[in-house]
């Protein structure tokens, strides 16, 4: 057991990379389409949804065998030929930066108007670009590690949160009716998928990994988010009721402040339970900086880690940019055929593992 | 360079290279007949054993002729000789205390051990105080410090590695370790790395450390510096390793972890229920000391409303008349306390305490009175430099200190979203330093490497009969420390 | 590369940054009262602190502004010091917004800004809220709404508290909403008693009787007291407990609701209580109750959320019975017990 720069993290790193990751921007971005579709029941649809999503992870990893012994920009190479593997791997470093830049713009959005109005949301982007390409720089263990830190604090926080809010939980507004059930299926669907597009972080699953234990890791990270998400989806629409959670840009977080802390010294909590929100998006934009930069290197060979790193970040920054011209946050998701590269890259998951099989 | 047969080239030799070197002495003698040669450095050996052991034995017990061989088998009275024939080892034994002996017609010369340097003794350790536990130092002595740490481990398995660093210095270095149960590579590394660094001097074991660390640039400290035996004895018995410095009273262990600079060798003397709570005082009060001045630039300028309202009117109604925005308001404090904890150091020991509080009481209250600051800066400033004196490593404080300007320029910038994102870099870049392979925050991130056990020893410190396992840095197959069958501790 | 980086690191510096404004260059907007004008404008009322170096408390200033909402921002921003509104603690309506049906305009608008904590208190006032507003800042304590809620928090006798949060989900939910009512009175306000709002509108005024029924039917009496008056003598009783749960049901093609309120009550040190005295509480509280959902079922005010709950509960009866006039027409039985500790 040497931990030195191997490039390599462990599968509880991953699980952790999941977490952090994912949890505070799908916490955004998910519940959002979710409760004006499912209404009173969107907690329902958050779980099932991201109940779905989960197994559906744990199969595509363990299609990989037993052991992955290959990396995956290798295995893409070696197995698929020159111009095949060419394909899949641009498109993947294609599809990161757009799905990183979309989330990256969001969160510019959220820090410009509910976290600081004199930042704007062009310079938040660069901000978190330039700590993402620091990050990244330093490659996957760096963001393993600093993932690990991150999904205990937030997993702990939230897990406070939730045992002091649970009591003033207004149930009668949780029950779901019969003719609501279309919506919440609907929603589910929507969380799946919502859930589904972080199938891209497979690339970094780690290899010499048994696949079992791995698979697991994933399984529990995404089941984890699941039930965070549909807990706090059904914090958020007792607490607002289902309108005024739709006109609230993040219910999930702006719930937290009412929370009655026991002797809080801060007036208001969801400002700095932000702060998770915001780290989360570090971690998810420097993750796809990673991963397009590990493409590129791959794409063409001997080019320079820094150079390669900064056409990432410059890639990903320019899809931020097209979404924050676009506007608000829906007109984002229905450029650019996103869901089309969305499904894309579900039809493309499964390849991907059954490459990894150790030959 | 090879000696001569003939004394008078030696001799002629020696002299030219050493002239002008008036603390060396040469003194010529005979014995029954055959001129000898004698060279030592003056101040630097123990008159006696030259005048008894060496000058007496040879001058008045001489009955025949000797070589040099015989003459250190036979005549010298003392323990440590060695027979040697070039002139570059004659000047490394001279000039190191040794005093080196030639004979007529022979081209050998014999090394006598008479070293004898001034040294200050065996004190109080100075920057790692503790209450309770051994209050030896190690001193500028190096062969002294192998010893204070030979006597806490009386194992065949403590291996000592002795060699000289720097062109001109050519300073002692001993490399300490258990040989079963550090890891290999990890000893391979550091004596390679030592060994391959071509610089003048070391004076401190300061030079080596900053020559020895991966990232340079990082203000963290990557290898630990400690004065205190036990510390270092403790640390060998992990599995780590310990580089003494000639003329460093501060002895280099390796590897290094975030979490090590928050535990002081007290921690396992006193009961663990205390000293769990102390470390996590100590991280608490490194979390408070970083963040707090940004904390409050970033509240009080962009986002009042987090502020309870009667706090937020009474930091309001105590800044009406200051003069400068919060961030001038912060740095005026904070600068006072620096200058204020740097002339501290300079003054004689028994002015500076009572400098320091003085200082800081007068400083604070007039410049709150003078209407320069408000009354709460003062605070935050006194607060934060009060928690950096609770973490036990000097390095690291340091380290903390600029972090701290750091976040607070961010924060005075972007608010908030500065304060969030200056403490995610620094997380960044705490998560991508390593410390001879092991990673800087262990066991925070990568804890499974040892399966976790490393976090008995951590924010907590678990009873000492729970950590029975050694920490990651052992050898693989040196994971048990200790081993209980029955209540009493027996086997 | 490096001064590639180096310019990257620099570049933000000169186009952002300092944006932020001092804290003791923002004056603390503690309270605002909203009216409207005949030419359909509002008239915002603040009461504001101003961080001068004294005593802060004594330092609250009402400042009625009288335009339209259109221009509030400049008016807004013309001050002296920014008109900041993150400690903003109270919102009163007035009772000629209330009228006129800008409840949930006005109520919208705040909880919408990012700079108004949830948490704030909506009053509704008897007459102008402009008067209200001068009344706190004259009363020299700015928070005084705030700390009234604050340290009577489960003391509230004869009225309750409604957050920004909770008044914007009932607005979503139901359609009607009951605001606790302030008045003014010789310099010194008074919390008690309720304006019934259905459909937005102002339709009524609970008088503090009729407001604690509808708080018991609510099950949030706990904290109040009850006094019963036997033989020209008043005795106390403490409310330890108060639960309440609802059954719908559906007879004689009327839709019923049966009400199920059970209290815990103690008695006081230091009185002499007659016999019978809980029948006769339990009758009190009965009465107290039936007057609020009388006088709400009158002015078509669901203030209850019946129409919610039933939905929830049994979806099947609120698709047959659902329409504007259901709450009015339903049939509502109170079962009252009282326990004694």
């Amino acid at each position: 057991m040497n931990f030195s720069c191997n490039n390599k993290i462990s599968h509880n790193q991953f699980a952790a990379v999941i977490i952090a990751a994912f949890l505070g921007c799908t916490a955004v971005s998910a519940p959002l389409g979710i409760i004006e579709t499912a209404g009173g029941g969107a907690y329902i649809s958050v779980f099932l949804g991201g109940f779905a999503a989960s197994v559906l992870f744990y199969v595509l990893v363990r299609l990989t065998g037993k052991r992955m012994d290959n990396s995956y920009e290798n295995a893409a190479y070696s197995s698929l030929g020159k111009v095949l593997g060419f394909i899949v791997l641009a498109s993947v470093f294609a599809y990161t930066s757009v799905y990183g830049g979309f989330q990256l713009s969001t969160t510019a959005r959220m820090v410009h108007f509910t976290m600081e109005k004199s930042v704007s949301s062009l310079f938040a982007a660069i901000l978190i670009v330039f700590v993402a390409f620091y990050t990244a720089l330093r490659g996957r263990e760096c963001v393993g590690r600093i993932s690990e830190i991150a999904a205990v604090l937030m997993l702990v926080f939230i897990l406070f949160i939730f045992v002091l809010s649970a009591p003033s939980m207004d149930l009668i507004t949780l029950k779901p009716t019969p003719d609501e059930w279309r919506g919440i299926l609907k929603g589910a669907f929507m969380s799946f998928s919502a859930l589904s597009v972080a199938g891209y972080v497979f690339i970094m699953l780690p290899e010499g990994e048994n696949t079992k234990n791995a698979a697991l890791s994933v399984f529990a990270a995404f089941l984890i988010i699941t039930v965070v998400l549909s807990f706090g989806t059904a914090l958020a629409v007792s607490c607002f009721g289902v309108e005024e959670s739709k006109r609230k840009l993040w219910p999930v977080i702006q719930m937290m402040n009412y929370t009655e802390f026991p002797g809080s010294l801060v007036e208001r909590q969801e400002v700095l339970m932000s702060g998770f929100y915001v780290f989360s998006s570090f971690i998810l934009t420097s993750l796809s900086v990673h991963i397009s930069s590990v493409m590129l290197e791959s794409i063409f060979k001997r080019i320079n880690r820094v150079f390669s790193v900064l056409v990432s970040c410059a890639a990903l920054l320019f899809f931020c940019l097209c979404a924050l011209r676009k506007g608000g946050f829906d007109a984002v998701y229905s450029i650019y055929g996103f869901n089309l590269a969305m499904y894309g890259v579900m039809i493309l998951a499964p390849v991907v593992s059954v490459l990894r099989r150790k030959k | 360079m090879e000696l001569y047969k003939e004394l008078n080239k030696n001799k002629e030799y020696i002299k030219n290279t050493l002239y002008g070197s008036d603390d060396i002495v040469f003194k010529e003698f005979e014995n029954n007949g055959t001129k000898c040669f004698l060279i030592y450095t003056d101040n630097i050996i123990r008159g006696t054993t030259i005048e008894e052991a060496v000058l007496t034995n040879i001058m008045v017990r001489g009955e025949k002729n000797f070589d040099a061989f015989e003459m250190q088998n036979n005549l010298i009275a003392v323990g440590e000789t060695k027979l040697v024939q070039s002139f570059e080892e004659i000047f490394d034994a001279v000039l190191l205390g040794d005093t080196a002996l030639i004979v007529e017609n022979d081209n050998r010369a014999v090394i006598i051990s008479t070293k004898g340097w001034p040294s200050r003794g065996i004190q109080e350790a100075k920057t790692e105080v503790v209450v309770q536990g051994p209050k030896d130092a190690f001193t500028e002595l190096g062969s002294m410090n192998t010893v204070l740490i030979r006597r806490r481990i009386r194992d065949t398995a403590l291996k000592v590695r002795r060699f000289k660093c720097g062109r001109r210095s050519k300073t002692d270095i001993a490399v300490m370790y258990l040989k079963d149960v550090a890891k290999e590579e990890l000893v391979e590394n550091v004596i390679r790395q030592i060994k391959a660094l071509d610089v003048d001097c070391i004076l401190d074991s300061g030079y080596l450390e900053q020559f020895m660390e991966k990232r340079y640039s990082s203000p963290f400290p990557q290898l630990q510096l400690t004065e205190r035996p036990d510390k270092a004895s403790s640390a060998i018995y992990e599995g780590r390793v310990a580089v003494v410095v000639d003329n460093s009273p501060f002895v280099i262990l390796v590897p290094s972890t975030l979490n090590i600079f928050f535990q002081s060798a007290e921690d396992y003397y006193d009961r663990w229920e205390i000293m769990s709570f102390m470390r996590i005082l100590r991280f608490f009060a490194a979390v408070l000391s970083v963040t707090l001045p940004g904390l409050y630039i970033a509240l009080t300028v962009y986002r009042p409303d987090l502020i309870p309202t009667s706090l937020a009117l009474k930091i309001a109604s105590g800044r009406a008349y200051v003069p400068f925005p919060a961030i001038a308001e912060v740095l005026i404090m904070e600068t006072a306390f620096e200058l204020l904890r740097e002339a501290g150091v300079r003054l004689p020991s028994p002015v500076s305490s009572a400098f320091g509080i003085v200082g800081g009481i007068v400083i604070g209250s007039a410049a709150v009175e003078a209407g320069i600051v408000g009354p709460v800066v003062v605070i935050i400033a006194a607060l934060s430099g009060i928690c950096s004196f609770a973490v036990p490593n000097p390095a690291f404080v340091s380290a903390l200190r600029i972090v701290k300007y750091i976040i607070i320029f961010m924060s005075a910038f972007w608010g908030l979203f500065g304060f969030y994102t200056s403490v995610f870099l620094v997380l960044a870049h705490l998560a991508s330093l390593e410390s001879y392979g092991v990673p800087y925050l262990y066991p925070f991130c990568g804890g499974s490497a040892n399966n976790y056990t490393d976090f008995k020893d951590s924010v907590l410190r678990a009873p000492l009969r729970k950590m029975r396992k050694r920490p990651v840095f052992a050898k693989a197959g040196q994971k048990i420390r200790m081993l209980f069958k029955n209540k009493e501790g027996g086997r | 590369m490096k001064r590639l980086i180096g310019f990257v690191l620099i570049l933000p510096f000169l186009v952002t940054g300092c944006g932020g404004n001092d804290i003791e260059g923002r004056n603390f907007v503690s309270a605002v009262g909203y009216d409207t004008e005949a030419n359909s404008g509002y008239e915002i009322s603040l009461c504001f602190i101003e961080p001068d170096g004294k005593d802060m408390y004594s330092a609250a200033k009402a400042d009625v502004i009288s335009p339209t909402a259109a221009v509030t921002d400049k008016v807004l921003s013309s001050g002296k010091r920014q008109m900041y509104f993150g400690h903003l603690k109270a919102v009163v309506i007035g009772s000629s917004a209330a009228e006129n049906g800008s409840l949930d305009e006005i109520l919208i608008d705040l909880s919408s800004n990012n700079d108004i904590s949830m948490d704030t208190v909506v009053l509704c006032a008897q007459n102008s809220a402009s008067g209200i507003i001068s009344t706190v800042s004259n009363s020299g304590d700015g928070l005084y709404i705030w700390d009234f809620y604050k340290n009577n928090k489960d003391r509230l006798y004869s009225t309750q508290k409604l957050t920004l949060a909770e008044a914007v989900k009932k607005l979503d939910t139901q359609n009607g909403i009951v605001i606790p009512l302030v008045d003014a009175e010789d310099e010194s306000l008074i919390i008690n008693g309720g304006v019934i709002f259905s459909n937005n509108i102002k339709t009524g005024v609970f008088d503090n009787n009729q407001i604690q029924g509808f708080i018991y039917v609510l099950g949030g009496g706990k904290g109040h007291s009850e006094v019963i008056n036997i033989n020209s003598e008043e005795v106390p009783f403490n409310i330890e407990k108060n639960t309440s749960s609802v059954k719908f049901y559906e007879q004689d093609g009327v839709l019923k609701a049966d009400y199920d309120i059970s209290f815990k009550v103690k008695r006081l040190d230091g009185f002499n209580y007659p016999e019978g005295a809980s029948e006769i509480l339990a009758q009190q509280i009965k009465g107290k109750c039936l007057a609020a959902i009388e006088k709400l079922q009158h002015l078509n005010s669901d203030s209850l959320g019946i129409a919610q709950r039933l939905k929830r509960q049994d979806n099947r009866l609120y698709n047959k019975f659902y329409n504007e006039e259901m709450f009015k027409n339903m049939v509502i039985n109170l079962e009252i017990n009282v326990a004694e500790k």
